[in-house]
């Protein structure tokens, strides 16, 4: 019986009935690697819209069912939770917008329809960060325990203060001011970017649709991690392929520019199409490979492979050193070396170590509601 | 080097790797013919139980527990690398499943009729249980009552049943036939140890059974039998408390369970005698109507 | 909502947190209790329930009706 590979498991997205070749152990594979990716609701949804979800063995529906369930009930919680934060900070910020996740699923648009995550991410200005703070203080948000020096990390250099967690709901949230560290040196006018915002009939407070693809892709190429690589590579795909219009690519293109985050619209563009098909128009293309990177091809080694599904059952060869490669570039993008010297010496070299090769890293994954 | 095996529990089955003597002794003492290695089957749920490894292992020995990738809880110590086991298949089913509304309670049955036993630790709803297996009910499960969304029909899921301190030895006095796991020392429920259910439970292990009543048990040591009708607000209110993934099904777990309530009797009981009790259950629930 | 057929009491869904609530009350005295017909004291459960589900918005006090509005 062959093992799945991580090109089968991008292949049951981009061509769903490919899956119908799959043997009922490929298809417990299957499983086993959405799960971890949390896209097990994604893919079930494709295989309903792709018709086929009938034709999948009776004992792996099950597990799609289920993640199915999960994923509606995410939804309705991070309604409910948006809904509080935004009833408890009516007066305290100029802006109060909802990122990420929260933002996908609020949007009401296809990129949020099965999305699971396990914070709730909301960017402020920074002036107001302290009020924000201490009123969620009040009605139950509480910081967790930090050590001195993540505190210190957290408060001076970070976009965020430390995530706030429900004492009785569990819910974390992460108050940001920027959306990318300050340290980097590369920070955007927040309150600038943060006018690239439309109210949703809800009347939360959310990104563009342009603004939303920039924030996740510069999520995905300026970090240090890549662990959830390929679900958010499907999340710029759908960004793309459900706003695949001129005016889109205009404001996206623009936005980048004025940000300074053209490399990583052209690699968002480049692993879009590389991994999933996804369409990107040739003019857009062409306007966007002045960015291309002088070293493309060690770029291309690193990020073809850590943005493929992971799952130890279909790592490919040379994974974790293309992993590591992800961490010291993305740390490098973030800090000035004498500052990433202290921060990893603090961290403790176990703690990279631990981040590269997944001891323990999933028990974060605990929160999830 | 550690094997593959496979335990089909209708209607879930696992897979678990696992390389520890102990545990694999311990599976097959509670599972019998349910408990083999991997071969072609597909399994739900990729477990797996290791000694951890490192410096530490050689002073003091820890198990380890994965659900496929995921570990949910800190490393426990060895010996208790069996319950462990046990207490991650509970986990995994209950972070899992939502094709059904599930309750942490006791089941069973006779003939098709059933009883939910919910209660809190220590209120001896394991000893009564393990009396009830072995004295003409059947056992549909021990720790989690799966109920089919807008019915009142429970799916067994045949599991041992776990008994806890003094519990123990009072088991192993009365039915001196069963087979019983290893004891678990020092967990966070006390000395514990799992006893499979009998025979008779495991062969109707994917016969449905339709729930009549809701019976919330407490022993003490100095009372006679009594028997308090509850009111069907308080019950259902007691049953959502129960409830793992009331909290995921919202809608369809809250008319389910209303439904339940209103089909069936429902009672809370002091007791200090089991016999007496069967004797009631049987009298006034099982063959009223 | 949910009110038992043995009248002890009605249970409640909060559809937007996903809590359940109860009173115990039947259905009728409820509607009494929110018309102003029955008055409860301030410190019985029923009392703190019934306000709960109140502020919830799950239950609307009847005396909306004198209003012009």
């Amino acid at each position: 019986m062959n093992k799945l590979s991580a090109d089968d498991v991008c292949q049951a997205f981009i061509a769903p009935k490919s899956t119908l070749a799959f043997t009922p152990k490929q298809w417990q594979q299957l499983v086993l690697i959405l799960r971890h990716q949390q896209l097990l609701a994604c893919y079930s949804s494709t295989f309903k819209q792709a018709g086929i979800f009938e034709q999948i063995p009776k004992q792996t529906q099950r597990h799609f069912l289920n993640a199915d369930v999960l994923a509606q009930n995410h939804k309705k919680q991070v309604v409910f939770e948006a809904a509080e934060l935004k009833r408890e900070l009516a007066d305290k910020p100029q802006y109060l917008i909802f990122l990420k996740g929260a933002g996908y699923t609020l949007s009401g648009a296809p990129v949020g329809d099965t999305r699971i995550y396990n914070d709730i991410d909301i960017l402020a200005d920074k002036k107001s960060i302290d009020a924000i703070e201490k009123r969620l203080c009040l009605i139950g948000w509480l910081s967790e325990e930090l050590t001195e020096h993540d505190e210190k990390y957290y408060r001076k250099w970070a976009h965020e203060i430390p995530p706030l967690r429900h004492g009785k709901r569990g819910t974390i949230v992460d108050v940001h001011h920027n959306i990318v560290p300050i340290i980097s040196g590369r920070h955007l006018d927040a309150d600038k970017f943060a006018t690239n915002t439309v109210t949703t009939e809800d009347g939360f407070q959310i990104l563009s649709f342009a603004a939303m693809t920039l924030h996740s892709l510069i999520h995905l190429f300026f970090n240090e991690e890549v662990k959830k690589g390929y679900r958010d590579l499907i999340d710029l795909h759908t960004l793309i392929t459900t706003n695949n219009n001129e005016a889109f690519w205009l404001d996206l293109i623009t936005l980048a520019k004025e940000t300074d985050f053209g490399l990583e619209l052209f690699l968002a563009c480049r692993y879009t199409q590389k991994i999933l098909k996804t369409e990107v128009p040739e003019s857009v293309q062409k306007e966007i490979s002045q960015f291309c990177p002088w070293n493309i091809a060690f770029v291309d080694f690193i990020y073809e492979k850590t943005l493929k599904p992971n799952h130890p059952l279909c790592k490919p060869k040379f994974f974790a050193l293309a992993e590591f490669a992800v961490l010291i570039r993305g740390h490098f993008q973030k800090m000035p070396l004498h500052i990433l010297i202290y921060h990893l010496l603090c961290k403790g070299g176990v703690s990279v170590i631990q981040s590269i090769f997944g001891k323990h890293v999933f028990t974060k994954e605990l929160d999830q509601p | 080097m550690s094997d593959n095996y496979f335990i089909d529990l209708h209607p879930f089955s696992f897979s678990v790797n696992t390389a520890l003597p102990q545990v694999i002794q311990n599976l097959s003492t509670i599972y019998g013919s349910r408990f083999r290695k991997l071969s072609t089957e597909v399994a739900d749920y990729e477990l797996s139980v290791q000694k951890s490894s490192g410096i530490r292992s050689f002073i003091k020995p820890q198990a380890r527990f994965f659900c496929d990738q995921q570990e949910p809880f800190k490393p426990l110590s060895f010996q208790k690398a069996y319950a462990f086991l046990e207490w991650g298949m509970n986990w995994t089913v209950a972070g899992n499943e939502v094709q059904h509304v599930i309750i942490h309670s006791a089941v069973l049955a006779k003939g098709n009729k059933a009883i939910l036993f919910p209660a809190p630790p220590g209120s001896g709803k394991s000893t009564l249980t393990a009396y009830l297996a072995h004295n003409g009910w059947r056992l549909l499960s021990d720790e989690m009552a799966l109920i089919i969304p807008n019915t009142q029909t429970v799916v067994p899921f045949v599991r041992p049943i776990c008994l806890k301190n003094q519990s123990i030895d009072i088991a192993k006095t009365l039915f001196p036939d069963g087979k019983f796991s290893d004891i678990a020392k020092d967990t966070h429920k006390g000395d514990v140890i799992h006893l499979s259910p009998p025979e008779s439970s495991w062969e109707n292990q994917t016969n449905t059974a339709e729930l009549v009543g809701v019976v919330f048990p407490n022993y003490r040591a100095n009372q006679d039998l009594q028997i308090y009708q509850l009111d069907k607000t308080q019950a259902f209110m007691q049953l959502v408390d129960n409830a793992f993934n009331y909290s995921v099904l919202r809608e369809t777990a809250f008319s389910t369970l209303t439904n339940v309530i209103e089909n069936v009797q429902t009672f809370e009981i002091f007791h200090n005698d089991l016999a007496q009790v069967a004797a009631f259950l049987e009298q006034e629930i099982i063959d009223f109507e | 909502m949910h009110s038992f057929s043995d009248q002890s009491g009605c249970v409640f869904l909060d559809v937007h947190s996903g809590e359940t609530l109860s009173v115990l009350m039947s259905e009728a005295d409820i509607l009494k209790v929110l018309s102003g017909e029955i008055i409860l004291d301030k410190k019985t459960t029923q009392n703190i329930a019934i306000r709960s589900l109140i502020q919830k918005n799950i239950l609307l006090p009847l005396d909306c009706k004198n209003t012009d509005v």
